[in-house]
């Protein structure tokens, strides 16, 4: 069986307990505003270009038959809509401007990378963490995998939204150790604004998660003015306690991702002064009133 | 201000020249002409050590300087340091490591000392007999021999020389004299050997008890009565040792130091170690606490100013060794925890006091080895990964279990084996009865494949200095001709090695030295021609990873479509007009990725050059010892290096050790960790250095369980050393910019620590990009 992913990193230490490989599939439903992984969020094959590398040889203009490359002045232009991600272009990039971002792989090739550092999982307590995009959107794929990991012994995670439908979630319960869970905003018109979808089904899920008795990790990402504001925490904290969580991942915004939408041609709309600051202040003090309120909390995905 | 601040406060003047120890040293040689040349040697020391000024420092409890006025330079003219000599007056203002030279010392130096050592230099001997060798050294690109400057680089068998005292080695020499006496001298060698052990064991006691006497001197003047008990009980301890066996653990330390400053009057100041310091210190420990004799606050004190008088003294380089060697250390290595010699874990109170010392002082020297295994236990790990995440870059680790295993394969006796003890900086040896020259050469092994694609030709020289290969038209004929080249090239760096030892023996035998490794006292034999138990040479690999990453690029490139004859081409270009290929010569796969298609070839290049190494014998009667390190030579090596068909151009450095050529690292640690598990150990007696470098902003509050995880996995996996550099890039770039503001910063640099400041710029910027690329 394949699936699509957009990277696998191996010696990552944020997303779970120990040192990890983070295995990121491709493609999500939801769209927010903030997504630090744009190129997670189509489910085709996009290319990603870096101007300033670009030697102006159009060699990748060359190869492409469905026309979706022209020379600009300077470099080139893509005509995404026009492009099938079928990566010849990249494979003759020489100034390596061009960059694939989708590949698929089946399970095997998966579990042969993830089996590379094993050592390292048993010696930090750590093991794999599935990403995306949205893993639950490749749900036959995703199970396989995680039956893979459990078969061998490897500790697994699931960094989820939270939004499918929870029979699909279910069904991997059995081979799951832990749960990321992102909350990306606990008021549903906010949430369908900024993410581009209600959370009706995401505060359900992780309601029936908790309950079910695996360990569940919810993932807040702070991102003032969009999802965030001071009086929202007792909002959020409320939902917390209504699930029946125990633990809080703090994530303050930060704006690594701005390169990454430039790349896919995007506009990156959530540049404001001084956002990282009030994140990272606003991050501090909603952990300490959390804690006031009985919650083990960390801020940015240090376990 | 505490002792342990004012101690380190002795550290802060500039460093100076110091001609002291060279003009007593030539004044006796002068005298001594004609005379056996070991004899020579002792009366030289004698004179030394009963002459040069003494001191005794700010709130010292262990003394004895290791030059007048500290901190700084010693000149060993019978050896290269005359190669100072047109650069005294540029040494003050040079860009690094900067010496102040006294005017009249200049003018002695020039006119006094230089003229009498013009032709009685080791260089002097060896270089007749081997003038071939000597072009291509001078030329900084192929290999370096250190022997020119003498031997040193060895553990000091401190346990031994404690369990007797140089009193026993006074007596123990009169005594065999006599009885050879009695046999009619027939062993010649023997008898000049005793007389001159008994010079020198005079010498060394003499020298305690002059610091005995000043410490009384200074008693009597000073009107601060705790200052005042504390001199005079230095002077009883200095009374005693190093004449007599240390009885208390403060006497065993000023034993072991008063020994080192010694041995750093004969031998000069590379690499001269302590050993097993945790283990042989224990007993003197142990009963002193029971007894209530000492504590632990004293202990620390004692330790900290050991730690602090190794960083009295730094090498007097010259601008071209500052290249090759840059950071000023000495690498006085001292080896903590580990097993005993029946493969019992041995980790104790003293190992981890002597880590909290190390942490807390954070100076550039001594290099605190740490011996771990499977063994170790958890909680010295858990406190040694909270040192190291801490930032405290003065650490290495060495894997029992692979360090042993290599030993024993080159017929080390087990118990030997087990009780290693690391030299220098990444050097194992046998502890306390070998001798084994670790550190005599290092050659650039990617110039092997810069001739195997020329045939023989340099291109940077233009010279023929190769064998003349012919045109490889295959991968494997190319594989071929470039083991032909590193095997002519290993065996000049054998023959030059070999004069050097002949060459030492007969200009510099080291009668002090060879007091302290075990069987040369016994066996009436310098320790230069043999008279240790285990005798290796050690010579180290640069840039194996950049040859081996080199043939996997061209089984790629040769897959795409590309002739060798174009890609040898492409090289000697530097790769201009030619990017498409060089894009894939680039990305083809590279060691440190955990990709056997280019670890294999990497683990080929390096057996190579150890079976190569490995099977010649030297001049002491034993091994060579293949090792693969590379100080920093892998830049001076690498600016005289062509292009790569690895995709590394002409001028760029090499990769240091085993660790991966820089910026070719792209899947994390853990896939360097396990690329570099991979090289065969077994083969490398001498030792390999791994820096891992992690960002400290990366490992956030998960740092010390990353890190112990870490160890444990290069453990687990067979690694045999790892050294950890914690680190921010941004602030590497601020200390380049503001270097006055950044002193402090440590930096490990291929299994050595170094204040990043005062690395020479290429080498700095080497290291900014090492750290800057991906995780």
């Amino acid at each position: 069986m394949k699936g699509r992913i957009f990277r696998i990193q191996r010696f990552s230490i944020h997303d779970g307990y120990g040192i990890r490989t983070t295995v990121f599939l491709k493609g999500c439903p939801l769209h927010c505003v903030w997504c630090h992984n744009p190129e997670s969020q189509s489910f085709e094959p996009e290319i990603g270009y870096k101007a300033e590398k670009c030697l102006s040889c159009y060699k990748c203009a060359e190869v492409c038959d469905r026309g979706a490359i022209v020379p600009a002045e300077t470099g080139i232009e893509i005509n995404r809509e026009m492009c099938d991600g079928c990566g010849r272009c990249v494979e003759v990039c020489r100034g390596r401007a061009l960059e694939m971002f989708g590949k698929d792989v089946s399970v095997e090739e998966v579990i042969a990378l993830v089996e590379k550092d094993r050592v390292f999982y048993e010696n930090s307590g750590g093991g794999v963490t599935f990403s995306g995009g949205e893993p639950y959107f490749q749900p036959e794929f995703l199970l396989a995998l995680l039956k893979a990991c459990k078969s061998r012994g490897i500790n697994t995670a699931v960094d989820t939204s939270g939004y499918a439908r929870w029979e699909v979630i279910e069904k991997t319960l059995p081979f799951v150790d832990f749960f990321l869970y992102d909350l990306k905003d606990y008021r549903d018109e906010r949430h369908r604004r900024t993410c581009g979808a209600g959370n009706e089904t995401i505060l359900l899920n992780l309601k029936k998660l908790v309950d079910s008795g695996v360990e569940v990790i919810v993932r807040i990402p702070v991102i003032p003015g969009y999802n965030f504001e001071y009086e929202d925490f007792e909002g959020y904290l409320s939902v917390l306690e209504d699930a029946g969580v125990e633990r809080v991942d703090i994530l303050p915004y930060h704006s690594l991702a701005r390169d990454k939408y430039r790349l896919l041609g995007r506009e990156y709309i959530l540049e404001t002064p001084r956002m990282v600051e009030n994140a990272k202040k606003a991050a501090t003090e909603f952990a300490v009133f959390l804690e006031g309120r009985g919650l083990k909390v960390s801020v940015g995905g240090y376990f | 201000m505490d002792r342990i601040e004012r101690l380190v406060g002795n550290l802060a003047k500039p460093s100076r020249l110091s001609v002291e120890r060279a003009k007593l040293y030539t004044d006796s040689m002068r005298q001594t002409e004609g005379e056996a040349m070991i004899l020579r040697q002792a009366k030289a020391l004698k004179n030394i050590l009963e002459n040069i000024p003494i001191q005794i420092l700010d709130g010292e409890l262990i003394v004895g300087t290791m030059l007048p006025n500290p901190p700084g330079a010693i000149l060993f003219p019978e050896g290269v340091g005359l190669r100072l000599i047109n650069e005294l007056d540029t040494l003050p203002t040079r860009e690094t490591n900067r010496l102040l030279v006294d005017e009249e010392d200049a003018r002695v130096l020039r006119e006094e000392i230089a003229p009498y050592w013009q032709k009685r230099t080791i260089e002097t001997f060896a270089y007749p007999l081997m003038p071939d060798v000597m072009g291509v050294l001078y030329t900084g690109s192929v290999f370096v021999l250190t022997e020119l400057a003498g031997i040193s680089h060895v553990a000091i068998n401190y346990p031994y020389l404690m369990r007797r005292g140089f009193r026993w080695f006074l007596e123990e020499s009169k005594r065999r004299i006599k009885e050879l006496e009695e046999n009619g001298v027939c062993e010649g060698e023997k008898y000049v050997f005793y007389h001159a052990a008994r010079i020198v064991s005079e010498a060394v006691i003499n020298y305690g008890l002059r610091y005995a006497e000043l410490a009384e001197r200074l008693a009597e003047e000073i009107e601060n009565e705790t200052r005042k008990d504390e001199l005079l009980k230095i002077a009883d301890i200095c009374k005693k040792v190093p004449a007599e066996k240390p009885e208390s653990f403060w006497e065993a330390v000023q034993f072991l130091w008063l020994v080192q400053s010694a041995l750093h009057q004969e031998n000069y100041e590379q690499a001269i170690s302590m050993g097993r310091i945790d283990q042989y210190l224990f007993p003197y420990y142990y009963r002193d606490l029971k007894e209530g004799r000492i504590d632990k606050h004293m202990v620390f004190e004692i330790l900290a100013n050991l730690w602090v008088k190794t960083n009295e003294i730094v090498p007097p380089f010259d601008s071209l060794l500052e290249q090759f060697f840059s950071g000023q250390t000495t690498n006085q290595a001292l080896t903590i925890g580990g097993c005993d010699i029946y493969g019992r874990d041995a980790t104790n109170e003293l190992t981890y006091l002597m880590l909290e010392v190390t942490n807390r002082l954070r100076l550039r020297q001594p290099n605190v080895h740490v011996r771990v295994s499977k063994r170790t236990p958890e909680d010295f790990l858990v406190r040694l990964a909270e040192v190291i995440a801490s930032g405290c870059n003065a650490i290495a680790l060495f894997n029992d279990d692979v360090a042993v295993e290599a030993l024993r394969t080159v017929g080390v006796r087990d118990e030997d084996a087990w009780n290693y003890t690391t030299v220098g900086c990444v050097e194992i040896a046998p502890f306390g009865n070998s001798f084994t020259s670790s550190d005599a050469a290092l050659i650039n092994v990617a110039k092997a494949l810069e001739y195997a694609m020329n045939e023989g030709r340099d291109i940077q020289f233009g010279y023929e200095f190769g064998v003349k290969t012919g045109k490889a038209k295959t991968l494997e004929e190319l594989i071929e001709n470039f083991r032909k080249q590193l095997s002519r090239i290993v065996k000049l760096v054998v023959k030059g090695c070999n004069v050097l030892g002949h060459a030492n023996a007969e200009i510099k035998p080291t009668p002090l030295l060879s007091l302290c490794i075990e069987d040369c006292f016994e066996e009436g034999r310098d320790v230069t021609r043999g008279g240790a138990r285990y005798n290796f040479t050690g010579i180290q690999a640069v840039g194996v990873a950049d040859v081996g990453d080199s043939f996997a690029a061209i089984e790629r490139a040769l897959e795409a479509g590309y002739t060798i004859e174009e890609i040898i081409e492409a090289c000697r270009t530097n790769f201009v007009d030619n990017e498409e290929l060089h894009r894939i010569l680039s990305e083809s796969p590279k060691y440190g990725n955990d990709d056997d298609r280019a670890d294999k070839y990497t683990r080929m290049v390096l057996e190579f050059y150890c079976d190569e190494v490995n099977r010649h014998r030297n001049f002491r009667g034993g091994y060579f010892a293949a090792g693969c390190y590379p100080m920093t030579t892998n830049v001076g090596f690498g600016f005289f290096t062509s292009a790569l068909p690895s995709g590394r151009k002409g001028g760029e450095a090499l990769n240091p050790g085993v660790s991966p050529s820089t910026g070719m690292d792209r899947e994390g640690i853990t896939a360097v960790i396990k690329s570099a598990s991979k090289m065969n150990y077994t083969k490398i007696p001498n030792g390999a250095s791994l820096t891992l470098n992690l960002s400290e902003n990366v490992l956030g509050s998960k740092g010390i369980e990353i890190v112990k995880a870490l160890i444990k996995s290069a453990v687990d996996l067979g690694c045999m050393h790892a050294q950890f550099n914690i680190l921010k890039a941004d602030v590497l770039k601020k200390a380049q910019e503001e270097p006055e503001k950044y002193r402090w910063l440590l930096v490990r640099v291929a299994g050595w620590s170094a204040y990043f400041v005062e690395l020479s710029k290429p080498v700095q910027d080497e290291i900014i990009r090492r750290v800057s690329c991906k995780l």
